[in-house]
């Protein structure tokens, strides 16, 4: 569905994106995982031309970018970052413009906002709306002409976690009707949560790929957590999850009482990047 | 180019507009200035009527287009109608047909309130829509130059200034300022204007409706090469 090779962008001297290479399969949720400033952006703008890559090759669906950027423009729904709906005008009337302008029935703008329980917002000015509500009815718009491929920027960024938890209900139903979604995240949970493959972008560069759950075996470390009285107060101590001296440390506590509570935790994607990149999400 | 797209894009602009302060009350000004001019300070009927059009045409036909692309750059919406089937062309004609619109109202208005008729209708309104055409090209200029809707007062006031200062202030003749103004496309509208207005031949009107459509022409022109260099996204 998407393929990208050696792709490159400079502003000046600054590079934002070094020789990224990468491909998205059909149905597939794809999440590009960084912090702010690591290309994401940047790298989703030349997904869907609106930017000119520096060097190297795009391919979305059968289209060759930035030469075809008019005829994919047609095929592709986009959710960018900001919400850029216009304020001044009601959820409805916003919906009403893409539809007209994507030739499809206003009505479909009215089954979406059902879909998402937006109907009653749906005479509401934009600049009313909550940031999830618009939220909502960006990602709606980006619907409107059903889409095969989704490409969706920080989609719950700031959100609230029942409005993120909503707009991760409308994605996954999407992809279970056959929707490829490339999205970029700095929320691990987000990623982990939903997406079948996900890339680390670090200062513009993949430095790991893979599904969620093979990274964690791969550089994952599962270990035990305890809590344990010291000194007069409580102390939370990690120790690897096996091995003579953990059963010897958690031993000793045990006999002198010491312990509040335990148990076992395994490496989040948060863990992993930090690990690969050396780097904090934040 | 697309009709329907066109005229969703006009939709869009009017229910915008109806909502956007600073557009309606740049559309009051005109019409609010005649009233000054035609009751309180007397005008005679055809100059009250030809000063507030030459303002509505110039003030409303410059800032609004401006003001609307500045402002769908700033808040990036500019970006999403790109990446739309809506294409450049079909974006700017739905702005520049809602100001066209917008000006047409104010001189209707403006009409009855200085109590002047056009006695030449045709002549009237194609003088009016070519010096509208003129401005707007010029208001998308302005609001590609500019990176949000504040820069369009300090980039577009020079050239709002020299549109309607000297046109107006050169109406006397002889001076200084009316040999400048015969240079400036804007003073052509007023001229077209008072002669359709008084009921002048078609003929008569001629030379302004075509130095007003030349000016139109060279500043698509200015337009498209501006375009070039900054494109509308900015």
């Amino acid at each position: 569905m998407i393929k990208v090779e050696n792709l490159h962008k400079s502003y000046g001297n600054k590079q934002a994106v070094r020789g990224v290479s990468f491909e998205v399969n059909e149905g597939e949720i794809y999440g590009f995982l960084g912090p702010n400033g690591a290309g994401k952006s940047t790298t989703i703008k030349m997904l869907t031309g609106q930017l000119t890559p520096t060097a190297g090759h795009v391919q979305v669906m059968k289209y060759a970018l930035p030469k075809d950027r008019q005829a994919l423009a047609r095929k592709i729904g986009v959710t960018p970052e900001n919400a850029n709906l216009y304020e001044r005008l009601t959820a409805r009337e916003n919906l009403d413009l893409f539809c007209r302008l994507y030739g499809v029935p206003t009505a479909r703008g009215q089954e979406l906002l059902r879909r998402v329980n937006l109907q009653e917002a749906a005479n509401t000015q934009v600049k009313k709306l909550s940031k999830g509500m618009r939220q909502r009815v960006l990602l709606i718009r980006a619907l409107l002409h059903s889409p095969k491929l989704l490409f969706l920027d920080e989609p719950t960024s700031g959100l609230d976690p029942t409005s993120a938890a909503d707009i991760h209900d409308v994605l996954r139903e999407l992809n279970s009707a056959g929707t490829t979604i490339f999205l970029t995240t700095h929320n691990m949970e987000e990623a982990d949560t939903l997406c079948d493959r996900v890339a680390f972008l670090n200062d513009g560069e993949i430095a790991e790929t893979g599904r969620p759950e093979d990274l964690k075996v791969e550089y994952g470390e599962e270990s035990l957590i305890a809590v344990v009285r010291e000194n007069g107060g409580l102390v939370e101590k990690r120790l690897p999850l096996s091995g003579e001296a953990t059963g010897r440390q958690v031993g000793h506590w045990l006999t002198e009482g010491q312990i509040v509570s335990i148990h076992s935790v395994e490496s989040t994607l948060a863990d992993i990047f930090i690990k690969v990149t050396g780097r904090k999400l934040a | 180019m697309s009709l329907s797209r066109v005229m969703a894009l006009v939709v869009k602009e009017i229910q915008d507009l109806r909502r956007n302060g600073s557009i309606l009350a740049m559309l009051a000004v005109a019409p609010g200035m005649t009233l000054l001019w035609s009751k309180v300070m007397n005008f005679p009927p055809f100059t009250a009527a030809t000063i507030g059009i030459l303002f509505a045409v110039i003030m409303v036909g410059t800032y609004t287009p401006a003001m609307m692309l500045a402002e769908e750059k700033e808040k990036n919406t500019l970006r999403v109608l790109m990446l739309s089937p809506a294409t450049p062309t079909e974006i700017l004609l739905g702005k520049g047909l809602v100001t066209l619109l917008g000006v047409l109202v104010a001189t209707a208005i403006i009409m009855p309130i200085s109590g002047a008729q056009a006695q030449n209708l045709p002549l009237f309104l194609l003088t009016i829509i070519a010096g509208t055409v003129f401005v707007i090209m010029l208001g998308f200029i302005i609001g590609l130059l500019s990176p949000n809707q504040m820069a369009t007062g300090y980039i577009g006031m020079p050239i709002y200034i020299v549109l309607l200062l000297f046109p107006v202030l050169g109406q006397e003749g002889g001076n200084v300022l009316s040999k400048i103004a015969k240079f400036i496309p804007s003073n052509y509208i007023g001229d077209g204007v008072f002669k359709a207005l008084k009921g002048a031949a078609f003929s008569e009107g001629l030379m302004e409706l075509g130095i007003l459509s030349g000016s139109a022409l060279l500043a698509v022109i200015l337009f498209v090469l501006v375009y070039k260099r900054k494109e509308i996204a900015g």
